[in-house]
Parts: structure tokens; sequence; C-alpha cells
């Protein structure tokens, strides 16, 4: 489906806690698959991410999925300051979009796709609802926070022309990074976020989608496979550049990373 | 605060957040327009739009963000017109858009980088556009602005220890590169979307037009222009000759990068932006509607905007 179609942009969730949605309805004369609902990277990572997400979006509801793609309470057209999230938030949010997208289409199976953090907040939320995903896309997955702390302030200190000081490589707290302020909500969540833990199965299927592996990567099979999860693996160093900074202010689309997502949930049945 | 979900400008394209005051507020007669900076969809870089959009609204001004055609969602336009032009149009739809909804007899317009070269086109192109926010614009250099700028390079701190290591390891110098990048006073150009700015004279001219049409102007660069100006006098003698230049408000500050990464960068551009629309709210005609207009009922009567008030309940 085109923008020039039907798409829908709403408000969603509990008063005060208003996320923005924009729904893509499955294009007419397609056969039905599952609904899919994108869970998006945070801060900097999710302004970088968002044209390429439209582009999944309309693409899956070209293929026969209706999508829902959505911000965060605290980021982009939601509701909210970025300092009110944290990972109990993206998570709670995941939940709330989920319900609303089962609301809207009534399909009997919803797929997640989480990019970045929000890969993150989607595997840790799917333990949680009765009915969750049948599947889940892990892409790129931050499954350690101290690393990704420190990742972005890195990045924050090297911005070029700002006056911020190289971060501490003791893990000392950072309250902003990349023009975000960072909660202290957060920063403990991920401070202490060192791997995933998950005490339930959080879903049947995961396709795990990295731009390399890594022993991190191989901990999260191992923990999804303990927990009989049929796992699904693809690789692709070069699409990566989604999230470099040559790739900022262009047009760059890893069109081989979405051919891939979009064949993979045509074949989750 | 409220925001309402806009389509907008021809067949309803053009996506839209409206950010609207409180009913406690009072209804501002300035309705603000927030344009794309580059191709960041509206929200602006470190979601700046939506922290400015919210202010304004606890100010009093309702404040639009959209995506122009092409960007973010806003799909791309079918009309047979170039970029420059297809932009202005998007912009006046989106001025058609705040004043159909809200009581704003007026607008003003902030844009960032491309954001503000559309702005101030738009503004030309526009007679309710009564304001203007231009963020890191065109910007050019002279004479005064290059001398101080080689002095300030010959004697900083770490070009001298940097000249001082070369000396010790005997490598070459690249004071003919900095001489070279100095020789010129071009703006800068974007290598990624080909920014690329009109003779100084143009731009001066299109300026003075909008000045003598008597549309507030306020500029402020960032260290994106550091090779061209680094303070107010620089823009003067760039622009001497021209009226304008004692018309405008013109900051420039090369401790802020041109997104305004930093925290603390954007809360002076917060606080600087809302004081300036406060001061053009006071000269703003009170607003004058007919009653049977429908909804009228629903737009209270205008107010001038609160700073104060702004800063006592802001959170963001």
């Amino acid at each position: 489906m085109s923008l020039e179609g039907c798409v829908q942009a709403f408000h969603f969730g509990n008063d005060g806690q208003r996320c923005f949605g924009q729904f893509h309805p499955a294009e007419a004369g397609n056969r039905v698959r599952p609904a899919v609902l994108i869970c998006g990277p945070i801060g900097e990572e999710g302004i970088r991410a968002h044209r390429m997400l439209r582009i999944l979006a309309e693409r899956l509801a070209a293929s026969g999925s209706p999508t829902l793609r959505f911000d965060y309470f605290g980021t982009g057209d939601s509701y909210g300051d970025c300092g009110d999230l944290s990972l109990e938030t993206i998570q709670r949010d995941i939940l709330c979009a989920h319900e609303e997208l089962v609301d809207m289409t009534q399909a009997a199976r919803v797929v997640w796709i989480g990019l970045r953090l929000g890969a993150t907040g989607a595997l840790v939320a799917a333990q949680k609802p009765a009915r969750g995903p049948a599947g889940i896309v892990l892409w790129d997955p931050v499954l350690n926070g101290q690393a990704y702390l420190a990742e972005l302030a890195r990045a924050h200190a090297s911005t070029p022309g700002i006056g911020a000081a190289a971060p501490s490589p003791n893990g000392q707290q950072i309250h902003e990074a990349l023009g975000f302020k960072i909660s202290p909500e957060l920063w403990n969540g991920l401070d202490d976020m060192n791997s995933i833990h998950l005490k339930r199965k959080p879903t049947k299927r995961a396709l795990i989608l990295t731009s390399g592996a890594t022993t991190q990567i191989a901990n999260l099979e191992q923990t999804l496979e303990h927990l009989e999860v049929v796992i699904d693996k693809a690789y692709d160093p070069a699409e990566a550049n989604w999230n470099s900074d040559n790739a900022m202010n262009s047009y760059f689309i890893p069109n081989q990373t979405i051919n891939t997502l979009v064949e993979a949930i045509e074949g989750w049945r | 605060m409220k925001e309402k979900i806009l389509k907008f400008g021809h067949d309803k394209s053009l996506l839209g957040l409206l950010t609207q005051p409180g009913r406690d507020m009072g209804a501002s007669s300035i309705g603000v327009v927030l344009l794309n900076a580059g191709i960041v969809h509206r929200i602006g870089p470190h979601r700046l739009n939506v922290k400015l959009a919210r202010r304004l609204a606890r100010l009093g001004a309702p404040a639009l963000r959209f995506d122009q055609s092409g960007l973010g969602d806003s799909p791309p336009s079918r009309a047979a017109v170039g970029y420059e032009q297809q932009a202005v149009n998007d912009v006046s739809a989106a001025i058609d858009a705040i004043v159909a909804e809200t009581a704003s007899t007026s607008v003003v317009l902030v844009g960032m980088c491309s954001g503000a070269d559309n702005a101030y086109k738009t503004a030309l192109a526009d007679e309710r556009v009564t304001g203007i926010v231009l963020l890191d614009p065109y910007a050019y250099s002279s004479r005064e602005a290059q001398f101080d700028i080689a002095l300030r390079k010959l004697f900083s701190l770490e070009k001298m220890k940097s000249r001082f290591t070369r000396i010790m390891s005997s490598e070459k110098t690249t004071s003919a590169a900095d001489a070279e990048r100095l020789s010129t006073s071009p703006a800068p150009e974007d290598d990624n979307n080909e920014r690329v700015a009109p003779p100084l004279h143009a731009f001066g001219r299109d300026l003075q037009i909008l000045s003598d049409r008597n549309v507030s102007i306020l500029m402020l660069y960032t260290n994106y222009v550091s090779d061209l100006l680094t303070r107010k006098r620089h823009f003067d003698h760039a622009f001497a000759g021209f009226g304008f230049v004692q018309k405008v408000d013109v900051d420039v500050d090369p401790s802020i990068n041109h997104t305004y990464t930093e925290l603390s960068a954007q809360e002076k551009l917060f606080e600087r932006v809302l004081s300036w629309i406060e001061e053009r709210s006071r000269s703003e005609p009170a607003l004058d509607r007919p009653d049977d207009r429908e909804g009228a009922d629903a737009i209270p009567k205008t107010a001038p905007l609160r700073v104060r008030k702004y800063r006592q309940a802001s959170g963001v």
C-alpha cells in the first residue's frame, strides 16, 4: 500500500499515557496474513529508523499484513516527555499497542517486529499477555544495557560541536544522549540489564536479524532454545548502515532486510 | 494541552499534529507552524518541534508541526512543480490549516536549515506570515569576519598546541588549506540535500522585502557557520547597506551545534523563541472574526502570551 492509501493516524492508550500510532490496513486482494506490530527504537535511533519502518509497514500491508507502527509514550508524536520513558513504559506501550491492533483487525495471529531497544522490550513484554505474539522478529536487539548506555555516551561525546566530556568508563550515570533526556528510571533499567532473562516462553517462533554473530546473540539463542522457541536467523552486516552517521539525513533504506522480513512473515503460517 | 491529528492540503495528503493550548489559557492570535529540518520527519531533530510546540501551547499559542510532501508520513505531491515551489505550497497549506482550526489571524514560521529556507520563501509569498524564526539560515561572511576568525584560529590554544607539535615533528603545516577555506564567503553547502545559498544581495533583497512588509525576523546562527561568522556584528557587516539590519533580531552562538544536541542548548533555544514570540504577540491586533463562523463559540477571546506562566508550568 502506498501512503496515498488509507493509512490511519490516531492516538490510543489510557488517559495520561496516550500514544501516537499509524495503522496500515492490509491491501485488498491479498490473502490475509498475520497482523504486524512494529516496535521501533528510541531516541536518535528512532528518528533514523522512521523512514525505513514506514516503508516496511507499507510493504507488509501490501503483502497482506495489517500493520501498526507507533511511538512510545514520551517519544515521537506521542504525549509525554522523554523523561517519562523507561523499560517498563516501553513494555507497557507495546502491550497496549498489541491490544489496539487486535481490536482493530480481529487478527487471530499477530507478529511483532522489534528493532534495537524495541526488540528488547518486545521480547520481555511478550512473556506477559495470555495471547501474545505468534512470532517475534528481533532486529539488532539491545542485549546489554550497559554497553548500550556506553555506546550512547560515546556517540554523544563525539558529536561535532558540542561541549560534552567523554563519559567515564566506569558506568557513570548519563542524563542525556544525542539530544534526548535519559531518565533515572531508564538509566537504572539499562544499567541493570547485562543480559536478557526470560521466565516464560515469550512466543513460539523468533527471527533473529542481526548485522553479525556475537556472544550475546549466541546467549540469546540458548535462552530461547531452552524455552523451546523455534529460531530463524539472518545475518547481513551491510544492512546495519541504516544506523550509521553517514545514513543520517539521507534516503538510505535497507531493502534487502525489508525483503527478508516481509518474506519471513509471509512464511510464518 | 491537546494534540489533534490533521490531514490537509491538496487531497488531504499532508499529515500534521496541531498542539492546542488548554481551554484556560485564552487563545493567541498568533499561530506557529514548525517546518521539517532536512529530511527529518515532523518531530524535528531531537524531537525539537514537539518540545517547542508544547511549550508554545503552554504559552497560549497553537502550533502545527507537519510533514511536507515526500517527507515523513506525507506522500510525494503529484503536482508538476519543483521542490522549492512545492515546499512553499505545502507551508501555505499548513497556514490554511492552522488558521482554520484555531483563533490565529497571523502566523509565525519556524524552520531550521532547509526549513529556514522554506520559511522565508513562504513568507515572501504569503502575507499571513507576520514573523519568521530562522535557525541557521543562509550565512555570509565579510572581510571583518574573516579577519576575526583567522585571528581567533591563530591564537587559539588548540591551534598553538597543534602548531607546536607540528614544528616538533617537522610536519608540514596546513595553513594553506586553512587560508583557502577562509578565502571566499559562500554559505555552507549541505552535501546531502545540495543546499546552495543564493548570492548575498539576493538573500538581502528578500529580507529587505519582508522587513518592509513589517514581518518580524529572528535569525539564530550556531557553530554550523563558524567559518563564516561568529558574532552578530559579522552579520551586520555582511549586510551593511541594507536597512533591515536595524530591524532583524540576530543571535550568533558558536557554543551551540547545528541541531541543538545538548539539552542546555535546547533550553536556550526555547527560551529565546518563546520570549521573542511573546514580544510579537503584544503588537498583534485583536482577534476579529465574524460571530456566525462555524465553531465560533468554541474560540475563546485572544489573550497576550504569558511566558511567566509557561515557565512555572514547564515540565518538558
